[in-house]
């Protein structure tokens, strides 16, 4: 009897490990899984204030940035400057996002009424991303010095690109950035030669508010017969900050690659063929008396086929 | 490509194709580009899981087989005429490949790492973009176009694209490091 009692107290300690050590291992793996590496460090670029030198290579060029992050009751600022010839900045503050070019070129944007980020919130959700990327966590390595945590994002086909994040170990800031192509060679690196930061000693800036539903998404009279696999119309912009004049901004994403389409009626001019800059890719015609205008960071074949399946077709 | 034609490719990365399937899965692959694109990837996604460094030479060996294949009189081993495949000529078959195998292995893929650089997906560019490779200082307009209100239109939108991104909301400032440091040229 002694011994049956034993027995079962031996058997209920074993289970008890059994299952502190299912528990903890399954803990820690969700702790280093690429889904909270990649909410860390989106919430890290958000967060916290920061300034560095970031090496951008794009092909046989390389540039210099000198970028700034900084966090004040609040409010984001973030200036991004190159500090080579041609000088080129862009500020972001408050939603609104200023960039000087070449010459006097300047462009200034809005962003505060847009309600993306309800679609898009800084959160990742792999589940979804799932079926058109993998999602790998490609060990250590050392980055400016510091241990960083190496998060890849490889396509699943050649519709999109990929991505590999060296995030810091200490800070979740991305200390290096890979743009991939279908075949992971990257198309283009950024790395951070230097990096300051500090945490911020406010609170994070508030979430977006809760906006409301968006509206029914209804492209007519346009139509997009042959999307991309996986890409949907998400949004649709029938009065665009961008211009003054009357423009229509549809935007199809597969939950991180998009693909923006700008329709201006109208002899207005504009892109006919192919162009790109870097690995954005864009893509233009004439359709029904419109100008059509496909941008996206993605492969040329993505615009390609969204512009090919446009169709304009006027209901009675 | 179909469902099926994909099942058979990962298949026979996984050595679990049935032995009359793998000489006409090679000859597809030898034939289709999409069927070698496919084919690539799987080898690429294999190495990142096996967490093998992915080497930029590893790229398009299978078009540059394919190229091969071209070029060299690659005899496969006579495929029987009826009658159940005896274990013999399933081991003649094994020694067959494994010799083609090799020899690709020790007399071909050796010719493509040691050649000249190859871009085959770059030089594929749009019929709009200059077909030659330019030198450093040369370069070529942004957007490669010397239409300058073309240009800032092409700015403008991806500026406002950038903002709407969901990439842009994981990576925060990060990509109009592109707008501002990326300059015209390969």
């Amino acid at each position: 009897m002694k011994q049956a009692i034993e027995e079962q107290l031996r058997a209920a300690w074993v289970l008890l490990w059994a299952a502190l050590l299912f528990f903890s291992g399954s803990a820690q793996g969700k702790e280093n899984s690429a889904e909270t590496w990649l909410r860390r460090m989106a919430t890290a670029l958000r967060t916290l204030d920061y300034e560095g030198i970031l090496v951008y290579a794009q092909g046989t060029r390389l540039k210099t940035l000198h970028v700034v992050h900084r966090l004040e009751d609040g409010r984001i600022q973030e200036r991004l400057e190159s500090l080579s010839a041609p000088a080129r900045t862009v500020v972001r503050e408050q939603g609104r996002i200023t960039c000087h070019l070449q010459g006097d070129q300047s462009i200034s944007i809005d962003g505060r009424s847009l309600y993306t980020s309800l679609f898009f919130p800084q959160n990742p959700d792999l589940q979804t991303l799932a079926p058109y990327y993998f999602f790998h966590m490609q060990g250590q390595t050392r980055v400016a010095g510091r241990l960083a945590q190496v998060v890849g994002i490889i396509p699943r086909d050649d519709f999109r690109y990929g991505y590999r994040f060296f995030i810091d170990q200490e800070s979740s800031l991305p200390l290096k950035f890979d743009l991939l192509d279908t075949q992971a060679k990257p198309i283009e690196q950024m790395l951070f030669a230097t990096i300051a930061f500090k945490k911020v000693s406010s609170a994070p800036p508030p979430s977006p508010a809760p906006a409301p539903p968006p509206p029914p998404v209804d492209p007519r009279p346009w139509q997009f017969s042959k999307m991309p696999p996986g890409f949907q119309l998400v949004m649709i912009d029938r009065s665009s900050s961008l211009q003054a004049q009357k423009l229509v901004h549809f935007l199809l994403s597969d939950g991180l690659a998009a693909v923006s389409v700008y329709i201006e009626p109208g002899e207005e001019k504009g892109l006919i063929g192919e162009s790109r800059l870097g690995a954005i890719h864009a893509a233009g015609k004439r359709i029904q008396g419109h100008q059509v205008t496909v941008v996206g960071e993605v492969p040329r074949k993505t615009v390609r086929a969204v512009l090919a399946g446009l169709i304009y077709e006027e209901t009675p | 490509m179909n469902e099926q034609q994909r099942e058979q490719l990962s298949a026979l990365l996984d050595g679990e194709l049935p032995q009359e399937l793998v000489e006409p899965n090679l000859r597809a692959i030898g034939a289709d580009p999409e069927m070698r694109a496919v084919w690539e990837r799987y080898h690429l996604i294999g190495s990142i899981l096996r967490e093998e460094p992915v080497h930029p030479e590893y790229r398009c060996v299978a078009a540059r087989v394919h190229a091969q294949l071209q070029r060299e009189k690659i005899a496969f081993l006579p495929k029987r005429v009826g009658g159940d495949p005896s274990s013999r000529w399933r081991a003649w078959g094994g020694i067959g490949l494994a010799a083609v195998a090799a020899f690709f292995m020790v007399f071909v893929v050796p010719q493509f790492f040691s050649s000249s650089p190859w871009e085959p997906s770059q030089r594929a560019a749009s019929s709009n973009l200059p077909p030659a490779r330019p030198s450093l200082a040369e370069g070529y307009p942004r957007w490669l176009l010397d239409q300058p209100e073309l240009v800032q239109k092409l700015d403008r939108f991806l500026v406002h694209h950038q903002l709407h991104s969901p990439a842009t909301h994981l990576q925060g400032f990060l990509p109009y490091a592109t707008v501002v440091g990326y300059e015209a040229g390969y």
